[in-house]
């Protein structure tokens, strides 16, 4: 007994060093995104308080060499495209992912999953090369305008959240105890009664979780975006109409921005962040409250 | 059985502490497991940052090193001719370092005002009410024609500049305005702040005192390529990209009766022209200075004619 206390006393420092090792790596991130936040705040928020808050997020005006600095249009561009990309997006991912986890054969199940999660792999520029080359024409032709269009983005933004989406919602569906649906099933329901009623239920969490990282990745996508939106500063009221989106903007007049303009580009920045970050509580708040 | 002991509880104890440590929970490394270390372990954790940070300092320190030469950096418009040119000069004086960077026009301007670089690049005139931009030396190396650019399959051939300025201010929404079919005009344009945008405001959209904005439902793509394939794929569509982008995919329209070509650009008679321009600092002296004349040398006319630019006269 005391040879153990020994031995295991011997080990302790070691096992502490690993510790504060460890601890350092998970602060390093931590670290990196303290000074993002930093070094973004303070390129940005100046600006906004230069602006105002209220001519900066409601101010249609975007003409940065001439010193007008509202983002309204961006904002609500933001929004419709990464809605439109859940509306069409998640239905389909829900659907997937219940085939997927309750009604697949394992073997169809072996090969789609990875097939789909393969889908996350391609660079999002060959979304955006696509939609230019197939969708954007096909949209012009079939509705008219220019195809640049907040629909030719949210559907091309749908396609590229259904891996996350769907992935997550099977792993989520999965993790459903297998006696869920067998209590259903026993208690008269069908097969997919017992899924809507029981398990889709059960798993609501893990799903809502699948659906914010969806909406994360929709709202974060700028290359496919810009090449497909066509970024026009205005007020979208029509699918069919263009739209800029906040990391649009970004990516779009970096390369050129010099003094106030590159602020206002690091305020869009703040403006991104934090509606990504309410966005985030949102969700935690959504899964926690169950 | 001593033996036994000592080897599965520090395994336990780590397992623990991964799942507490996972959990984010406090104390995550359990009471038990806190003992003192292995001296020899411990000696070899901290040489870590050390040798790291050696090994930084000694790349900084190449970094450094490799840093003599010049740096021309700026307007992504400038930056394929520059680049064409650097490396004649490269030919002419081998051994000689200059590098090439983009980064756009205020960049570039940026940058040679603060010695980043050698010189900056330029597709635009400077503000003359910027006190450091005003302050530099300005070398202009050729002039760059603006095309207004169509579908090919477009029947307008020509415009009018007023016509033109109709169309990107939205005044004119129609093709059939400006004698063409009744469809709509789908206008494109680059991002606030490219030195091309820059240039089609002031010529076009600026009339005396009148500063105009293009039309807001105006696409934006933020290269001169991207406008040539948004033109190319859209038979509806009006673009400005520079001279040396346009290419048999797409058609450039006569301006007030002028086609716009190396002869038209020269002698002045096409109308949408904006100067490329290097700046500096400093008056250049040595590599830089050769590397000046060299570039607005006649050995770099046939690279200037080949971009779609005009060599200005020295």
């Amino acid at each position: 007994m005391s040879d153990t206390e020994r031995s295991s006393t011997h080990l302790g420092r070691r096992e502490e060093n690993i510790r504060l090792g460890l601890l350092a790596v998970a602060f390093s991130a931590v670290f990196v995104l303290a000074l993002i936040i930093l070094f973004v705040f303070q390129a940005g928020v100046p600006l906004i308080w230069k602006t105002g808050l209220g001519p900066f997020l409601g101010g249609l005006e975007w003409g940065p060499t001439r010193g007008q600095f509202g983002i309204l249009a961006m904002i609500v561009g933001t929004i419709q495209v990464t809605l439109g990309a859940l509306l069409l997006g998640v239905p389909l991912s829900l659907l997937a992912a219940i085939h997927l986890s309750e009604f697949a054969k394992p073997s169809t199940r072996v090969v789609l999953k990875p097939l789909i999660e393969l889908l996350a792999a391609i660079p999002s520029v060959v979304y955006g090369f696509i939609g230019v080359v197939v969708l954007v024409p096909f949209v012009r032709e079939t509705f008219g305008g220019s195809g640049f269009s907040v629909l030719t983005a949210a559907v091309v933004l749908g396609v590229m959240i259904l891996p996350t989406v769907i992935s997550i919602s099977v792993d989520a569906l999965q993790a459903v105890p297998h006696s869920y649906r067998e209590g259903a099933l026993a208690l008269g329901a069908t097969p997919w009664q017992a899924v809507t009623r029981v398990v889709v239920p059960a798993a609501r969490s893990g799903i809502v979780t699948a659906v914010v990282l969806g909406m994360g990745r929709a709202m974060g996508e700028t290359m496919a975006v810009i090449m497909v939106a066509g970024n026009a500063v205005v007020v979208p009221t029509s699918p069919l109409h263009p739209c800029r989106t906040l990391t649009s903007n970004i990516a779009l007049e970096m390369a050129y921005a010099a003094g106030d303009h590159q602020k206002a580009l690091f305020a869009t920045g703040v403006v991104l962040f934090v509606m990504i970050f309410l966005l985030n509580a949102l969700a935690t708040a959504l899964v926690r409250r169950r | 059985m001593h033996m036994s002991a000592r080897m599965t509880t520090p395994l336990r104890c780590a397992k623990r502490a991964f799942r507490a440590a996972i959990r984010g929970g406090e104390g995550a490394l359990p009471a038990p497991c806190r003992s003192s270390p292995a001296p020899s372990r411990t000696a070899i954790w901290r040489g870590w940052p050390v040798a790291f940070l050696l090994v930084l300092v000694v790349a900084l320190a190449g970094c450094q090193a490799g840093g003599h030469g010049l740096v021309v950096a700026g307007s992504t418009s400038v930056q394929p001719v520059m680049e064409k040119i650097v490396e004649a000069f490269r030919r002419a004086r081998p051994g000689v370092r200059v590098t090439v960077e983009g980064g756009g026009s205020s960049a570039g301007i940026m940058a040679a005002v603060t010695g980043a670089a050698t010189f900056g690049m330029s597709s635009r005139a400077l503000k003359a009410d910027h006190p450091d931009e005003a302050a530099l030396r300005v070398f202009p190396l050729a002039l760059d024609g603006i095309a207004v650019i169509v579908h090919p399959s477009n029947v307008v051939t020509g415009l009018h500049l007023d016509q033109l300025r109709d169309l990107f201010t939205g005044r004119i929404r129609t093709w059939k305005a400006v004698g063409g079919p009744d469809r709509e005009v789908h206008l494109i344009v680059r991002e606030e702040g490219s030195g091309t945008r820059g240039a089609f405001d002031e010529m076009v959209l600026t009339r005396g005192k009148e500063h105009l904005r293009p039309d807001a439902y105006a696409l934006v793509q933020d290269s001169s390529g991207g406008v040539r394939e948004v033109v190319r794929g859209d038979p509806d569509a009006i673009g400005f990209v520079s001279l040396g982008v346009v290419n048999e995919s797409v058609r450039a329209l006569a301006i007030d009766g002028v086609e716009p070509t190396a002869t038209t650009v020269r002698d002045g008679s096409y109308r949408l022209l904006r100067p490329f321009v290097l700046v500096a600092r400093e008056e250049p002296a040595g590599l830089a200075r050769e590397l000046w004349e060299f570039a607005v040398s006649s050995a770099t006319e046939p690279i200037l004619a080949q971009e779609g630019l005009v060599r200005v006269g020295h």
